[in-house]
């Protein structure tokens, strides 16, 4: 075969790498081949190439990895379900506990942040007790009646109860009101 | 010539060898481990090869097969039924290669994975020094030619000869006409023929043993 027709059969030798060569243009190929030193040649260096490139004719998998990706599942798995139960749907937006059941799958962090500000609300609650209405209240107290308790001294409990002294409560400011809601809000809707 | 055709399941047609899949990848996005695990059981060994052979390194290959399942457990619920499930996982393995591959075009130092490929590559068993000097000498030069190429063309070109993929079966993959592949894959084999054709190779020592008159 003349040289200048090999750019044909290069691109049949192409097409015979890539296995698109139908039955009768491979005879011819072959034909070629085994007259045209410079085509064979071509055909040598392509198979070469395609085995360079083959260094693994089989993969074994490590079987440590189906033991990854497992786990790798199962926390998969577990997270789509926090987000499931902590997405808002409608349904939760309707119920006015809606937040209750994500809040029982909070990670602990939160149920510390929660018992922070629940105790800081007792604590603000009895300074308030402590300093707040019923101290101004007593000391505005007449003294038609004898003064305060504490220039009378007397400490006796039918005493505080005749001077007016308030039952000890626990008051949650708004300030407290709002961090708590804050935080319940913020985290399960 | 094709050395693939006769190697079962990864020659023709595999791509959408089972309709099972698509069911696989629907019973993983509804939470079956199972199913997750019959999935990588099926496609573990055939993207493994894939893998290794266009990273040129089984530790690179084995990082990418795992991130390639994790990323198809994330993507199960997005797949959609109609489509090829084989194509869509090839895609997900395909990705990576790309990135994988821009790294390496990033920081071209030492070519450490092209020489471990070199090592691994099968050697006749009877071959003179200098047989084997011309060998390794062209195994360099077909490495380094396929890594010049560009990312589409050479994945074109390892999913045709390593894979044994049509050229329909890349463009699903590849999400482009099967004319494009075809025309990647001329070009890119004009390019490595042009690449090798600097240097005569008829003595080197190829992997079929057949070692023809030294230069």
């Amino acid at each position: 075969m003349p040289n200048e027709t090999c750019d044909h059969w290069n691109n049949l030798i192409i097409d015979r790498l890539a296995d698109e060569l139908s039955e009768s243009d491979a005879i011819l190929v072959e034909q070629h081949l085994s007259e045209c030193r410079e085509c064979a040649a071509k055909e040598r260096t392509l198979r070469a190439l395609v085995d360079s490139i083959r260094t693994v004719e089989e993969y074994e998998v490590d079987p440590a990895m189906e033991e990854r990706l497992a786990l790798a599942f199962r926390a998969h798995q577990g997270r789509e379900r926090l987000s499931d139960t902590t997405r808002r749907s409608p349904d939760r937006e309707r119920s006015l506990f809606g937040f209750l059941p994500g809040l029982l799958l909070r990670p602990i962090p939160v149920y510390a942040t929660l018992a922070l500000i629940v105790g800081a609300c007792l604590s603000g609650a009895w300074i308030e007790r402590e300093s707040g209405p019923a101290g101004s209240e007593t000391a505005a107290r007449p003294h038609a009646e004898g003064g305060s308790l504490a220039e009378r001294g007397d400490s006796s409990g039918s005493a505080q109860r005749a001077a007016g002294a308030r039952i000890p409560r626990f008051v949650v400011t708004p300030s407290d009101a709002v961090c708590l809601v804050g935080v319940l809000g913020a985290d399960t809707l | 010539m094709n050395a693939l055709k006769d190697e079962g399941e990864t020659g023709r047609g595999f791509v959408n060898a089972d309709p099972a899949d698509a069911d696989l990848i629907q019973r993983v996005a509804g939470g079956c481990e199972d199913s997750f695990l019959v999935l990588f059981r099926r496609w573990a060994p055939r993207l493994g090869r894939f893998l290794t052979n266009a990273t040129g390194s089984p530790e690179t290959a084995e990082d990418l097969l795992q991130e390639t399942f994790i990323r198809v457990l994330r993507a199960a619920p997005d797949f959609e039924p109609r489509g090829s499930a084989g194509a869509w996982i090839y895609r997900i393995a395909t990705n990576l290669v790309y990135s994988h591959w821009r790294r390496e075009r990033a920081r071209p130092t030492h070519d450490a994975a092209g020489e471990e490929a070199i090592e691994r590559t099968r050697a006749p068993a009877r071959v003179s020094p200098e047989n084997t000097r011309l060998r390794r000498a062209f195994l360099q030069d077909a490495s380094r030619a396929v890594r010049r190429l560009d990312g589409n063309k050479r994945m074109v070109f390892m999913m045709k000869v390593d894979q044994g993929m049509t050229y329909e079966e890349i463009a699903a993959v590849l999400r482009c006409p099967v004319g494009t592949t075809k025309s990647r894959f001329y070009h890119a084999i004009r390019m490595l023929q042009r690449d090798l054709s600097q240097r005569d190779w008829s003595g080197a020592a190829f992997s079929d043993g057949e070692i023809p008159d030294a230069e």
